[in-house]
């Protein structure tokens, strides 16, 4: 589990992170969401070890990763703008981190190499962005590392790469029990993989939530009724957001299926549907009700 | 770690992935050792085929020894600076990237290995090249028989200083890649590394000098300037044990700079990439001393340019524009340039103050005088007042150490110290001429330290008398400077004497003895007769014969050294040393006569400004001279008038060996030379108030001209 406590970066004046606490559970896909400045690749690199928190502590199994070697041995840290050393092609990078990740599996880095059609002796200078991309995604795969500490991995990638990088990493989790902490902007490029959901802004963490508890316990339910709206009667309801439409209504309230569904058939409704909440509306709605103005943090 | 990642593994992968340097290595030494070596010794053989062969291969052995294959070669020197430098910039300098600096940090691997392994691949990149191409050398050498004084000593010698020097600029090198995160102040930084000692003592000295007037300069700082120079110490390397204790002292702190950067490597926060300076806490000191600096540099310069008075301005120039300076290369914006104003200015009101301070002399350092009871040694330097000749210059190489001395010493001292507050003697309104001279006196104290002064002095009989009293001292005249007593004659390898009379001219030799132990006889009897010359035959005597004399000896290190002493004084009063020139080279004193004259020019110079004629006799010599009132010549040959002006004459060289104290006139119009009947000239000097100035007016106007 990484566990961070009041993790706070500085840099100079500027508060990069400020007091973050959040806790990964191991063998989960932990999506890290935030506009552009909110300090996730700050975060990340902090996860990495890369930069020494001023305050606070971040842990992974107990043990801080701050120069732990044995500790890094298990993280691989895939950043938004890779470096790649002069003239390298991907299999003598490949053994470079051979001798950085005693674990490395040789034999996956040639399948993946092929399967996304990438010419292992062909300089890396030479590849598009999303190539570039694609093989740092191949290295961190094969390293063996069990924390992959993604940053804007997804971005340069087409949707088909992005697919299969989607299912790699749930392949990945599924056999070998990898953690991936996946940095975007981006809220839609997560939904389908991450099971808990971070959102940094101003270098503070605005919430932290399991994906499926949030799911699960918001609905968005549109309904008609032939009548007034039924304040009373659905008083027990936590409605957050209520929009009308002629004589369509459309809720979004908190609460189990079971529980809503309920609330709903007892105002002997005309019609009433519950439907889907992705989770930019889940996010929408969340941040709402603490007062921010979601779109107005996310792009 | 597993067994899949070695530390020899990571080092070959360092290598292979900067192969750059081990590239410019080897081919940069390639070309300044064997190619070199081998188009140097070809040439200088084709240059030298008219002579044996064995001759040729004595030379370039000798150049192959001295100077290719030595320590000393700067080719091989000049590569081990580059490529330290490149080394270590081209390792190191992903610190300042942002990129990179997560790439190498995100790696699992302790920043102290990954420091050690940059480190060597520096090392490895560079040195086992060197020794190579300094080994092919070797061979060009040896193969083209110029290997006659190839030992493993001068091998081991110079790998040993190379390999030690890279070590230095390498390890400076690498600490102002660490102390940066830009390259370019990266380099800056490298560069102000280099002098930043040497610079602060010969600031500090040159503060010293216009602060106080009795600064003389210090050989600790002038020590420290020399020897704290990476460059000066690398090109300056000479032989013997200093060399060996100086190697030893550069390795030394080669590993404490080694240390120094792993520590700050290991503590340097990753997110500096791409700042000014790594560490927060390096700016204020690093400001406040480039400051300082630079104001105290501008304020010699415009002293220089203008006066002593626009040392202020140039002060104030020199601190503005260094925080300007400073403030915009720290932040990456010109805009920055008068950030933090209050800092600066109390960084000039800081400057300002120093400088007053140094000149208020608050500690008292112009009027110090040691208490005597601490002195265990004096030595002093000074201009014989009133001798306008060569020889006027007093100095010793040893200590005195007589109580008497010191106690005499001890007297002009104070007799400096009381003429401080006269402004004709203070620094900046002392000029040397007939009325004032200078003294520098150097203590050592009974603690092992080294005190020095320099005073101003008025020439007065008392401080004559002072010299007088020092300088007929059996300490003093066997511890003088260039005199027969400044080389140790029990360590004697060869000795020569030439020996002229008082009518032998410097380009002639009445005799020569070469044999070395008879030479060595005539050294110690000279000593001996030396001590016996008094103050009043020193004013009067004129030397009948004058020696030099050439000695080589062995010196502390081991080392031969050698000695070429001019002008040796023998006197009428030096019987044995007579009597043993006179078995040994067969010379006699010969005085100066007409007999050897063919003919004498006189010389008329600058008659309108001297003092020594009438306005009636200048007059009447100007209208004789009308194209040329300067350089006009009248030729004498009549053995009569020639003999009656070298009457109390001697020739110029003669006048040379004489002994400080004996006056001779001077400010005279006219110069006479002598032509000798063996195709020899010289000039004639009179002692002080035996010019025959009447005589030679009435030739002059006696004369057809």
């Amino acid at each position: 589990m990484i566990c961070s406590t009041n993790a706070t970066k500085y840099f100079d004046s500027l508060c990069a992170v400020d007091h973050v606490s959040a806790e990964i559970q191991t063998g989960s896909v932990f999506g890290l969401i935030g506009s552009n400045g909110a300090g996730k690749s700050t975060f990340l690199r902090m996860l990495s070890g890369i930069l020494k928190p001023d305050e606070g502590s971040i842990t992974i199994d107990d043990e801080e990763i701050f120069e732990n070697v044995p500790l890094k041995n298990r993280c691989f840290y895939i950043s938004d703008e890779q470096f790649f050393f002069s003239g390298i092609t991907p299999l003598e990078l490949q053994k470079h981190y051979s001798l950085y990740y005693p674990l490395f599996d040789k034999e996956r880095y040639k399948k993946l190499m092929n399967a996304f059609e990438l010419d292992e002796k062909r300089k890396i200078r030479t590849f598009s962005k999303g190539m570039k991309k694609q093989v740092s995604v191949i290295m961190g795969l094969c390293s063996g590392a069990e924390y992959l500490f993604c940053d804007e991995t997804f971005d340069g990638l087409d949707p088909v790469a992005r697919q299969a990088v989607k299912s790699l990493f749930a392949e990945d989790i599924a056999e070998r029990g990898i953690t991936p902490i996946i940095a975007s902007h981006n809220l839609r490029e997560l939904e389908d993989i991450c099971d808990h959901i971070g959102l940094l802004h101003r270098g503070g963490i605005l919430f932290s939530r399991d994906l499926d508890d949030m799911k699960l316990g918001i609905h968005k339910v549109q309904v008609i009724w032939n009548k007034p709206f039924p304040e009373s009667s659905l008083s027990g309801l936590d409605i957050i957001h209520k929009d009308r439409r002629g004589s369509l209504y459309t809720l979004t309230v908190r609460g189990t299926r079971d529980e809503v569904q309920n609330a709903i058939s007892q105002t002997e409704p005309t019609f009433f549907e519950l439907l889907p909440l992705s989770l930019e509306e889940i996010f929408i709605s969340e941040t709402e009700v603490i007062g921010y103005d979601i779109k107005s943090l996310l792009l | 770690m597993t067994s899949n990642r070695s530390f020899f593994k990571l080092q070959r992968e360092l290598i292979r992935r900067n192969l750059i340097l081990p590239v410019l290595s080897g081919v940069g030494f390639f070309f300044a050792l064997p190619l070199f070596t081998l188009m140097m010794l070809q040439h200088q053989v084709s240059m030298r085929t008219h002579l044996p062969e064995s001759e040729v291969k004595d030379y370039i052995s000798s150049i192959a020894s001295n100077s290719l294959l030595s320590d000393m070669y700067p080719g091989a020197k000049l590569g081990i600076i580059i490529m330290a430098s490149l080394a270590a910039f081209m390792l190191f300098r992903y610190l300042h990237s942002g990129k990179q600096v997560d790439f190498f940090h995100s790696l699992p691997i302790s920043r102290g290995n990954l420091f050690v392994q940059l480190y060597l691949t520096g090392f490895m990149s560079v040195i086992p090249f060197y020794v190579i191409m300094y080994f092919a050398a070797v061979v060009c050498a040896v193969t083209m028989s110029a290997g006659l004084y190839i030992t493993a000593g001068l091998i081991f010698k110079a790998l040993a200083v190379n390999i030690v020097y890279f070590l230095l600029f390498y390890s400076i090198a690498v600490l102002s890649v660490i102390l940066s995160g830009n390259t370019f102040i990266s380099a800056c930084i490298y560069a102000l590394l280099n002098v930043i000692i040497p610079a602060t003592a010969v600031m500090l000295s040159s503060l010293y000098e216009i602060s106080f007037d009795t600064y003389m300069s210090s050989p600790v700082l002038n020590y420290i300037a020399r020897t704290c120079f990476p460059f000066a110490s690398y090109f300056d390397i000479s032989t013997g044990i200093r060399t060996v204790i100086l190697l030893i002292v550069t390795f030394i702190v080669s590993v404490i700079l080694f240390a120094l950067n792993k520590v700050l490597f290991t503590i340097r926060k990753s997110e500096r990439a791409g700042s000014a300076l790594s560490f927060y806490k390096m700016k204020t000191p690093l400001k406040c001393y480039l400051v300082l600096m630079c104001g105290y540099g501008f304020m010699f310069l415009f002293m220089g340019i203008a006066s002593y008075s626009w040392r202020y301005v140039g002060i104030f120039f020199g601190v503005i524009l260094a925080h300007a300076v400073f403030e915009a290369l720290y932040n990456f914006d010109i805009r920055s340039l008068f950030k933090n104003w209050k800092t600066m200015i109390a960084l000039l009101v800081v400057t300002f103050g120093f400088l007053t301070l140094l000149k208020a002399d608050i500690l008292g350092y112009d009027k110090k005088i040691p208490n005597e009871a601490n002195i265990s040694g004096v030595s002093f330097s000074a201009d014989y007042p009133g001798r306008n000749n060569y020889g006027s210059f007093l100095s010793t190489f040893d200590d005195l150490t007589d109580a008497k001395n010191i106690s005499t010493i001890l007297k002009i001292a104070k007799y400096g110290v009381d003429n401080l507050d006269n402004e004709l003697y203070n620094q900046t309104g002392f000029v040397q001429d007939e009325n004032n001279t200078y003294i520098n006196i150097h203590y050592t104290l009974k603690n092992g330290s080294r005190m020095s002064r320099h005073y101003n002095i008025p020439i007065t009989d008392e401080y004559i008398g002072y010299l007088d009293d020092i300088i007929f001292t059996k300490e003093f005249i066997e511890n003088q400077d260039n005199s027969i007593f400044d080389f140790p004659i029990d360590k004697l390898i060869g000795a020569e004497i030439d020996i002229r009379t008082q009518a032998t001219t410097s380009s002639d030799i009445s005799g020569t003895v070469i044999d070395k132990n008879k030479a060595i006889e005539i050294i110690k009897t000279l000593r001996e007769e030396s001590l016996t010359l008094t103050k009043e035959q020193a004013k009067t005597d004129i030397p009948v014969l004058r020696l030099d004399v050439n000695v080589n000896y062995y010196n502390e290190d081991g080392y031969t050294n050698g000695s070429s002493l001019q002008y040796v004084p023998v006197y009428s009063t030096y019987t044995k040393t007579l009597a043993l020139i006179d078995k040994y080279a067969n010379v006699k004193p010969e005085p100066l006569t007409v007999d050897n004259v063919a003919s004498m020019d006189i010389s008329i110079y600058d008659i309108i400004t001297s003092d020594k004629l009438s306005d009636e006799t200048r007059q009447k010599i100007e209208a004789l001279f009308t194209d040329d009132s300067e350089g006009s010549t009248v030729r004498i040959d009549d053995v009569n008038i020639m003999s009656k002006i070298l009457e109390n004459a001697m020739l110029d060289e003669v006048s040379i060996s004489t002994n400080t104290v004996f006056k001779f006139g001077n400010n005279y119009p006219f110069s006479i030379q002598v032509n000798f009947k063996n195709n020899t000239q010289s000039n004639l000097v009179y002692p002080d108030g035996k010019f025959p100035l009447e005589l030679l007016v009435n030739i002059i106007l006696g004369s057809n001209q």
